[in-house]
């Protein structure tokens, strides 16, 4: 296993882009629906096989143990490349939380069980009542012997019909404050008491599901990181994944097709179109130059911190922005449902549009991270 | 009792009439079940419609029409797209129509004749961005393409433009004509968009000749447009009404999320968006009626688009995730007014046609 991080980053873009070239079916590459496991398995398990499954798991355990600047360029690469992400739940959340917080024996039972396929993983935390307000989640575990019994429903599970597998965070203990009395589960759903219904969204794809539990059990040995710790956990969690929030691969990719429908309608010979595109790519670009600034303070060691909250404003509210334009470049044609021909070549804004409107949500929305920013970087009362 | 008086009335009633329908026959199980389908619309609703003389409404007295202005139109339609309901009214009852009506020739005003009956369904076939299509006519037989054809699958004849050295002369097809093949795509809020391609089509009438066609189709526009903004005016309503009464349902941190100052705030943007495209819906009207259509139109058709798309891409995010899925309502009125927005041009457009005529200068 080469070293990526010694690479430089020029080299260590064209390894990703050779492998992903190599490796990954050209039918799963740029698909307008999310592909089901059966379809996708086939590039799950070449990635695990090349040691590519798990960016920053450490190489003991069958990672790549990749800095976030060396793990920016892989996501940038598969988003560019049109790769698709097969369950990511377990490389990038289940594997890193028992890494920080599980037992010996549950790394060792889970991790492997990750990188075969042989468990695949969705992740259960939002309720419909509990979002912006995740704590007041109402799901509910009661211990019977050495077991959870757990009652309840999440929704926004990403991947839940094709995994077999869900990380719960579950209330335990109803007589305190409510972020003190949650646990982190892992549950088996491969039993009576699972029952997963799609959810459709407003792009019509199938990717997210509600799934509810009637009775549903799991060992009490499957709590992370201890009775009641689940928050903890949870929050610890969520810092994996929270620096690439701040990433700008949606609007870089954003940019670039903004800059192909400008061509196809003829608008790049109108300099207002072309210093607004101008405008839009420039703020990518510095908000890029943020991230990296952020990522070189990670790379160093440093932890980061609630700043990461102000990439993803701007992040995604330039992403949803690089979109609108988008469509309004297109007149008429950006009013279309799906794949549109513009003359010379074709382009889909509208979906592009649509997905836009999703990471100003999830991930905390922008409403809750600017009042992140105001209290904890600002320092305003409240 | 004055005009104006009168002309209040009937904007009333209309209003009133398009309130009852909606409240009737609301039923978005049937707005999903219709898209990607033709028509693209509930065949018994627009038979009511009929029923209603409504699609007789811009067809003037002299073609057996009821002869009403374009601001009863416009409430009509701002009322029925509350509920997403308006098709085909506007390609059909509207543009179509009014070209017909513009045409001003014995051949247009005996198709308009049987509009209000609903036997006779004209749409004005176009290219995308309201460009006029690429047809040639030959031994009295048309071909050529019209890829953008609103109310193409409602239609009975197609309003053919046909560009030559002296204008644009107007042909009426009807679509089941020899050499006829019409194929849909589908728009934003998957309702169809018909793609016509005519192929060598003899029988076609002659009903604007070559001097007035263009004219008759720009003032069409200009007056679809008008009802257009309307219509997008109902949506913003809509979605404003609908994103207030759920940051007051919809509780977090146990409160109701519309007690938080940041969303308030939010929400009277929307108001404000919403009341400024209201005032400048009304007033393109009120210059089309002082002759000045063209203008009334660009200001209407911008400024309701603008607050519309604004309005409801807002409107998606403070309903939050649950605006993302597509069995809530919301996306159905972002969709709808992405559609509207983006037909016969959107903000962008329009302040382009602004700065055109040289009104940056005024």
């Amino acid at each position: 296993m080469p070293d990526w991080n010694a690479m430089s980053d020029g080299e260590f873009r064209r390894a990703t882009i050779d492998f992903i070239e190599a490796h990954c079916p050209p039918e799963l590459r740029h698909r307008k629906e999310h592909p089901r496991w059966d379809d996708a398995a086939v590039w799950y398990h070449r990635m695990s096989e090349h040691g590519w499954l798990a960016p920053s798991w450490p190489v003991a355990h069958g990672g790549m143990a990749l800095k976030p600047a060396k793990y920016l360029i892989y996501l940038e690469e598969w988003t560019r490349l049109g790769v698709p992400t097969i369950l990511p739940q377990g490389p990038l959340n289940v594997g890193p939380a028992l890494l920080a917080n599980g037992t010996t024996e549950q790394i060792e039972e889970y991790l492997p069980k990750i990188l075969s396929g042989e468990h695949r993983w969705c992740q259960g935390f939002s309720e419909p009542g509990a979002g912006s307000d995740l704590a007041g989640l109402r799901t509910e575990a009661r211990i019977e012997g050495d077991e959870f019994v757990i009652n309840g429903q999440k929704i926004w599970t990403s991947g839940a019909l094709d995994a077999n597998h869900i990380y719960v965070l579950a209330r335990t203990d109803k007589s305190v404050q409510k972020q003190k009395g949650i646990s982190f589960i892992l549950v088996d759903m491969d039993q009576p008491g699972i029952t997963v219904k799609p959810i459709v969204t407003v792009n019509h794809d199938t990717d997210f599901a509600e799934v509810f539990f009637d009775e549903v059990r799991a060992p009490l040995t499957n709590v992370v990181g201890g009775l009641n710790r689940g928050w903890t956990v949870a929050k610890s969690l969520l810092g994996f994944e929270r620096i690439f929030a701040g990433a700008p691969h949606f609007s870089r990719n954003a940019v670039t097709q903004a800059a192909e429908i400008m061509a196809l309608s003829g608008l790049h010979r109108d300099p207002v179109m072309v210093d607004r595109l101008a405008e839009l790519k420039l703020e990518v670009e510095d908000i890029a130059v943020a991230f990296e600034a952020l990522a070189q303070e990670v790379r160093k060691g440093h932890s980061f911190g609630f700043e990461v909250s102000t990439l993803k404003v701007a992040n995604t509210e330039t992403f949803a922005r690089v979109t609108e334009f988008m469509v309004e470049m297109a007149g008429e044609r950006g009013a279309m449902f799906g794949e549109t021909d513009f003359g010379g070549g074709a382009s889909n804004p509208l979906k592009t549009f649509l997905f836009a409107r999703a990471p100003m949500i999830y991930g905390g929305t922008v409403q809750i991270h600017r009042n992140i920013l105001a209290k904890q970087v600002l320092g305003l009362p409240g | 009792m004055t005009q104006d008086d009168r002309d209040q009335g009937m904007i009333a009633e209309l209003r009133d009439a398009a309130e009852r329908v909606v409240t009737d026959r609301l039923d978005h199980a049937r707005t999903r079940r219709l898209r990607r389908t033709t028509p693209g619309y509930d065949t018994t609703l627009v038979a009511t419609f009929v029923e209603l003389g409504w699609f007789g409404v811009l067809v003037p007295g002299r073609a057996g029409g009821l002869g009403l202005d374009l601001a009863d139109m416009a409430a009509l339609v701002r009322g029925l797209e509350k509920g997403l309901m308006s098709d085909p009214l506007m390609p059909i009852a509207v543009l179509g129509t009014r070209a017909l009506v513009h045409a001003d020739t014995e051949a247009a005003d005996a198709l308009l004749a049987k509009v209000l009956d609903g036997e006779v369904r004209p749409a004005l076939a176009l290219d995308f961005d309201e460009a006029l299509p690429v047809v040639a006519i030959a031994d009295g037989r048309l071909a050529g393409r019209c890829e953008a054809v609103a109310g193409g699958a409602a239609a009975t004849h197609l309003i053919v433009p046909v560009r030559s050295e002296d204008g644009v002369a107007l042909y009426a097809v009807a679509v089941d004509s020899e050499g006829v093949t019409q194929t849909q795509r589908w728009r934003a809020d998957e309702t169809p968009l018909g793609a016509v391609t005519l192929d060598g089509v003899a029988g076609a009438v002659l009903v604007a000749p070559a001097d007035r066609g263009a004219a008759a189709v720009a003032t069409a526009l200009d007056e679809t447009r008008l009802v257009a903004a309307a219509a997008l005016v109902g949506l913003s309503e809509q979605m404003l009404d609908m994103t207030i009464d759920y940051l007051k349902v919809r509780n977090q941190f146990d409160v109701a999320i519309g007690s938080f100052q940041a969303l308030q705030h939010k929400a009277v943007d929307l108001y404000i968006q919403k009341e400024v495209a209201v005032a400048t819906a009304a007033y393109g009207l009120e210059l089309a009626r002082k002759g000045q259509l063209v203008v009334g139109a660009l200001r209407a058709k911008g400024r309701a688009s603008a607050a519309a798309n604004r309005i409801a891409r807002e409107a998606l995010h403070l309903h939050g995730a649950i605006g993302f899925t597509d069995e809530h309502d919301i996306g159905l009125y972002l969709k709808r007014a992405l559609t509207l927005s983006a037909w016969l041009g959107g903000a962008a457009a329009h302040r382009r046609r602004y700065i055109d005529m040289g009104m940056i200068q005024q």
